[in-house]
């Protein structure tokens, strides 16, 4: 139940990518985009399928902010 | 962050006390809002366009490397760096634009509900417009959902195939994972492209609830963005779907 709901929402976070790309590239006229080849949201979301919700998150915000 | 916004309330000010018209004041804060960032954003947009011209090349190079993550990201490097592309990416610069975008729509709300500006009365006439409140008459947020589509369809975000189970396995129950992931991979690329349209909709809806100087400030910057993605790249998506509807014509 749990792996499917993350999936469900990793779903969704992908299908609302364009909204936030669009909306950002509205404003500001470029979008920077995640340097890794499997991109932080991909890789936060899978770690949170595999290691579970808490320590996936401490995996998943460390990535994150160490992409800049 | 209640610093910045004063700071944009007092910038806004003193356009307004220098124009007398409050639309002016927000178009010319528009343009040197975007002027300033142009250093930034014009390399970047080359950097991109560079990267989306390196494409088949680092299609290539996940073919070779496969789910070697380690070996095709230094491959990946090692490709910008033959080809002099300094990246300037990463998830925190986008984090910082989300918290500047939510900061510009503070201010430009908090600017738009005063009256005065040092003890003078503003007047929030724009044409045929009260900038301080909806437009009646649908003009900006019509013009918002069009501006918003043409950007649209010149940038065309590009879809990323997501892989969350694993595809080297052959045992029957990833399979069937696999396979259930690759329709919801085809669904979210389907969402993603129904996006490019259903997003200028509720732009214009957006627009339509907010005072008609905000979406003022969002025809004009989204126009600037225009320009600036033609300057840099030329007419892009634009083209592809153009050529696209002439086909399908040519066909009937």
């Amino acid at each position: 139940m749990y792996k499917k709901l993350v999936t469900a929402i990793f779903f969704i976070y992908q299908g609302l990518r364009s909204f936030r790309y669009i909306l950002l590239y509205s404003f500001f006229g470029q979008v920077t985009h995640c340097k890794h080849s499997e991109s932080c949201g991909s890789y936060f979301f899978r770690q949170l399928r595999e290691k579970g919700m808490v320590l996936g998150s401490v995996k998943g915000i460390l990535r994150v902010a160490q992409c800049w | 962050m209640q610093t910045l916004i004063s700071f944009v309330i007092e910038s806004l000010a003193f356009l307004y006390d220098l124009t007398g018209n409050l639309g002016v004041a927000i178009l010319v804060f528009t343009f040197l809002v975007r002027s300033i960032l142009l250093p930034i954003t014009i390399p970047t947009l080359k950097t991109s366009q560079k990267m989306k011209d390196l494409q088949p090349e680092l299609k290539k190079l996940k073919d070779i490397h496969g789910k070697d993550k380690t070996a095709l990201q230094k491959a990946q490097t090692d490709l910008y760096k033959k080809y002099n592309i300094n990246p300037l990416a990463g998830c925190i610069p986008q984090l910082v634009q989300l918290g500047l975008l939510i900061l510009l729509y503070q201010a430009l709300i908090s600017f738009l509900k005063l009256t005065e500006i040092h003890g003078v009365q503003i007047d929030p006439q724009f044409f045929w417009l009260d900038l301080t409140k909806p437009d009646q008459l649908y003009i900006f947020p019509i013009l918002a959902a069009i501006s918003q589509l043409f950007l649209s369809l010149l940038i065309m975000p590009p879809t990323e195939t997501p892989d969350l189970v694993s595809n080297t396995s052959k045992k029957k129950k990833i399979v069937v994972e696999n396979k259930k992931e690759e329709n919801m991979a085809d669904m979210a690329a389907s969402i993603q492209q129904q996006m490019l349209f259903v997003m200028p909709i509720m732009t214009g809806f957006i627009a339509l609830s907010f005072p008609s100087g905000l979406a003022l400030y969002w025809v004009a910057t989204t126009v600037f963005s225009i320009g600036q993605q033609v300057h840099v790249s030329g007419w892009g998506g634009i083209v592809l779907y153009y050529q696209r509807v002439v086909n399908k014509i040519k066909k009937k």
